[in-house]
């Protein structure tokens, strides 16, 4: 079983170097594509987005530009839903965004994914993958994006129950749902839990996951995986939420699987496949194509023995010619 | 004439001049000491753009409270707080865009150094044929 799978990911490896370019561009116009239909089935108000063709083109954007306009594009699709529920959430929201990348992501780029990350797993129920892969492939300073990532989710999951009971219309409603709003983000218990429990495993994820012992990633995971279980299970029966026991116990087993798989296929994404580059010098031009070279495992041959010959060749156990060098010699 | 090291070198520049060596060279045009001056002074812009932000929307969320008691107000209290807390932040931040740029530099400088090895190996590479050309 892990050398089929050894196989794959040799396989994968292979296919990634030499398609690298057109699989960045594939994932991130998929990974667009999802993450605005799921904005628009969450805090659809737009109908401009709920177009297929427009989230399509705004992808289509998204994966042939730099990591930042992917960003840009999602929190501009969440701001305008906002602006067509109320505008005052819509300058919220802005807010926030300003707020967070002036205080943190303008440090460090890649945590946005991080704090984008949380949101949109918590409707596929998988958030709890996030600290576990946080903690395995970055550094300790995600833990202000995944607690982050969290009051945001909570912020959205607020503006969506909010916006079904209150009206929008008129100054003064519109300052009652921005309070409102407050309110009901920061009285919500669960939300301060669920940020505690994230930044715990992270901990533990990551503490185990550096030490100096034989599969310490797997055990990391599989920790990690238990604590969340226990602490959610236990804090589901005091704190009122939404989530059923079996919704925290199949998102979390979930999660688990998917951070493993991730950390089984870590190595192959770490190649950056066939490079073109273009220099010169005094004399000539320089068109360069890299291209790695591939190393595909091939399906390891089993060889079967009919009847006991003396062994030769590679085909052979060392243990048998041992012995059989050792009986020659004491004939002689 | 054509080398093969020759062109493997170029080629590592060259990729490097594309990836993280774009960044890396504008940072190592400072001095250590100016870059981490300037850097903080950004972050200190960002803080206070951020801070007047959180005050906008903290007054947003308290503005029936501050109109009807508009007369009532401890300014002198609440201009004392709103000040410390902002002091607070940037010293805060301070200590962070210290310990976060100084590591870029740090970080930029040991890549930038092994390109101008390269480069400086290129040159010399380069004028041993210019003589070698002379001689010949």
């Amino acid at each position: 079983m892990v050398l089929r799978l050894l196989e794959i990911k040799e396989h994968l490896k292979g296919f990634y170097e030499k398609y690298g370019a057109y699989i960045r561009i594939l994932l991130k116009f998929v990974t667009t594509f999802i993450l605005l239909i799921m904005i628009n089935s969450e805090m659809g108000y737009s109908g401009l987005f709920n177009n297929i063709l427009i989230v399509a083109g705004l992808s289509a954007i998204a994966a042939l530009t730099p990591e930042a306009v992917q960003i840009l594009v999602i929190i501009t699709v969440t701001v305008v839903n906002a602006y067509n529920i109320a505008p005052i959430l819509a300058v919220v929201y802005a807010a926030v965004y300003i707020i967070i990348y002036l205080l943190f992501v303008r440090y460090e780029m890649k945590q946005a994914y991080v704090i984008l990350a949380i949101p949109a797993l918590y409707v596929l129920n998988i958030p709890y993958a996030v600290p576990i892969l946080a903690a395995i492939f970055l550094g300790p300073v995600s833990i202000i994006a995944i607690v982050t990532g969290t009051i945001l989710y909570y912020m959205f999951h607020s503006v969506s129950v909010i916006a079904g009971i209150s009206d929008t219309t008129g100054v003064s409603n519109t300052i009652n749902f921005f309070n409102m709003l407050i309110d009901d983000i920061f009285s919500n218990r669960y939300m301060v839990v669920s940020g505690i429990i994230f930044s715990a495993v992270f901990l533990i994820v990551y503490i185990i996951r550096r030490q100096k012992i034989r599969h310490a990633t797997d055990f990391a995971i599989i920790i990690g995986v238990m604590v969340s279980i226990i602490s959610f299970l236990s804090v589901s029966a005091f704190v009122e939420n939404e989530n059923s026991v079996f919704g925290i116990l199949a998102g979390t087993v979930a999660s688990g699987i998917i951070a493993y798989v991730a950390q089984f296929f870590r190595m192959s994404l770490d190649y950056s496949g066939t490079k073109n580059i273009q220099f010169e010098d005094d004399e000539y031009y320089y068109y360069v194509k890299a291209v790695p070279k591939l190393t595909v495992a091939t399906p390891q041959k089993q060889v079967k023995r009919i009847n006991a010959q003396k062994p030769t060749g590679n085909t052979a156990n060392i243990a048998d010619i041992i012995n059989h060098e050792m009986y020659d010699r004491d004939k002689e | 004439m054509l080398s093969k090291k020759k062109i493997k070198i170029m080629f590592c520049m060259a990729e490097y001049e594309k990836g993280a060596g774009h960044k890396d060279l504008r940072i190592v045009r400072f001095y250590k000491n100016d870059y981490i001056r300037l850097s903080l002074l950004k972050s200190m812009v960002s803080v206070t753009l951020a801070y007047v932000i959180i005050m906008a929307l903290i007054i947003m969320y308290n503005l029936e409270y501050i109109i009807s008691n508009a007369i009532r107000l401890p300014y002198k209290e609440i201009v004392l707080w709103t000040v410390g807390v902002y002091v607070l932040l940037i010293i805060i931040y301070a200590f962070i865009s210290l310990f976060v740029y100084s590591r870029k530099y740090n970080a930029a400088w040991v890549r930038v150094k092994k390109y101008y090895r390269y480069l400086r190996y290129l040159n010399k590479n380069y004028q041993m044929d210019d003589s070698e050309t002379v001689e010949g």
